[in-house]
């Protein structure tokens, strides 16, 4: 298993995101269950979408607390790739390892539909492929995807590129501050964002603009390998 | 004892649930509502630990998992047991049971109804229930 996608009881993603990484992209992929310890040989940590804890307390606020996520961060210090979509994007950032928080739509109704992307950060693994300014077109659907920071991170964020992707103008479906709709740690190695890539990663489902970020991350870990090996 | 804990939006985040509830308010016709904010509110019960000890365990809990302390602040009062429970802190029981002043409106409004004070009082109770 070199890609790991979690489990957390009420995870629905998962599935949608193992048949990308197998049948799409080819890659050894498995499932971890939330109780496990350990990450194994994973080289790529996936936090689906999903009602995770039936969204209790707050969205992720209590998978945060789950025994793989300790072993998650631990990961992500050591500059392990870690990607977040919807409700794994809350559960990062509840865990401490996004910045910011995501609330309430501000319309107050659950957000189902196709937005448009703009690139903001072309230069992190998971955006290799793409260039800044590109449009990728994607899924949302989320009741909770307005994402929130202090004035003082928001700025932060801002300065020091970590806002990946931003809803492109008249797209912005929840009242994200700023249009964010993906940010990145201040390493870059971990991301967290609301649209669901693995849900527009073959033509036949309307984009496949999704895939671009499943292949940044291939490419990253690829360079990743040939480093450690020519530093052996 | 119980730990009574009152989580609460900042004021310097967006609080939809809060505007369409006051949006609602306002279509019962009482405009007197300038503001609402919605949050939650958490009882514990506790066994075996002094007032101080919990509350220091607490406090981090509050901080770590009950609270965001990005987007709320939260209140953390005490209740004691049934033999003490005249010396429950005031606000604690105001946010458990409605404020005071609902109480003692719905007491006058039973009593109004009734030329039996007593029994009018216990009626009141039940009606809210």
């Amino acid at each position: 298993m070199k890609w790991a996608v979690l489990q957390f009881p009420g995870s629905n993603c998962d599935q949608d995101l193992i048949h990308v990484l197998r049948s799409v992209m080819g890659k050894d992929a498995a499932y971890l269950w939330h109780k496990e310890r350990s990450l194994g040989d994973a080289e790529v940590v996936l936090v689906p979408g999903g009602f995770s804890y039936g969204d209790y307390l707050r969205c992720g606020a209590i998978a945060r607390f789950s025994p793989v996520m300790r072993a998650v961060g631990e990961f992500a210090s050591r500059g392990g790739f870690v990607l977040g979509i919807c409700n794994g994007f809350q559960i990062l950032c509840e865990a401490g390892l996004l910045p910011g928080c995501l609330i309430r739509n501000r319309e107050l109704r659950f957000a189902c539909r196709e937005v448009v992307l703009r690139v903001e950060n072309a230069g992190l693994p998971f955006t290799g492929r793409m260039r800044a300014g590109q449009v990728l077109r994607m899924p949302v659907a989320h009741g909770e995807g307005n994402y929130f920071a202090d004035a003082e991170t928001l700025a932060r964020i801002e300065r020091g590129g970590q806002v990946v992707f931003r809803y492109s103008e008249g797209s912005n479906p929840n009242g994200s501050l700023g249009d964010i709709a993906g940010v990145c740690n201040g390493r870059g190695n971990v991301l967290g964002l609301m649209p669901h890539p693995e849900r527009a990663a073959e033509a036949i489902l309307g984009s496949a603009d999704g895939r671009l970020i499943f292949e940044s991350l291939s490419d990253a870990v690829r360079a990743c390998r040939a480093a450690r090996l020519s530093g052996d | 004892m119980k730990a009574l804990i009152a989580v609460m939006p900042k004021r310097t985040v967006l609080d939809p649930q809060g505007e369409a509830v006051k949006e609602a308010i306002h279509h019962l016709g009482f405009e007197a509502v300038v503001d609402a904010r919605v949050g939650k509110f958490i009882e514990l019960k506790l066994d075996g630990i002094g007032e101080a000890e919990a509350r220091r365990r607490l406090e981090v809990i509050c901080h770590e998992l009950l609270s965001n302390p990005v987007i709320e602040e939260y209140s953390l009062l005490f209740e004691r047991g049934a033999e003490a429970k005249g010396a429950a802190p005031k606000a604690a029981r105001g946010a458990r049971r409605g404020s005071k002043g609902v109480k003692a409106r719905a007491a006058a409004k039973a009593a109004r109804k009734s030329a039996k004070p007593g029994k009018a009082m216990a009626k009141g109770r039940r009606a809210r229930r």
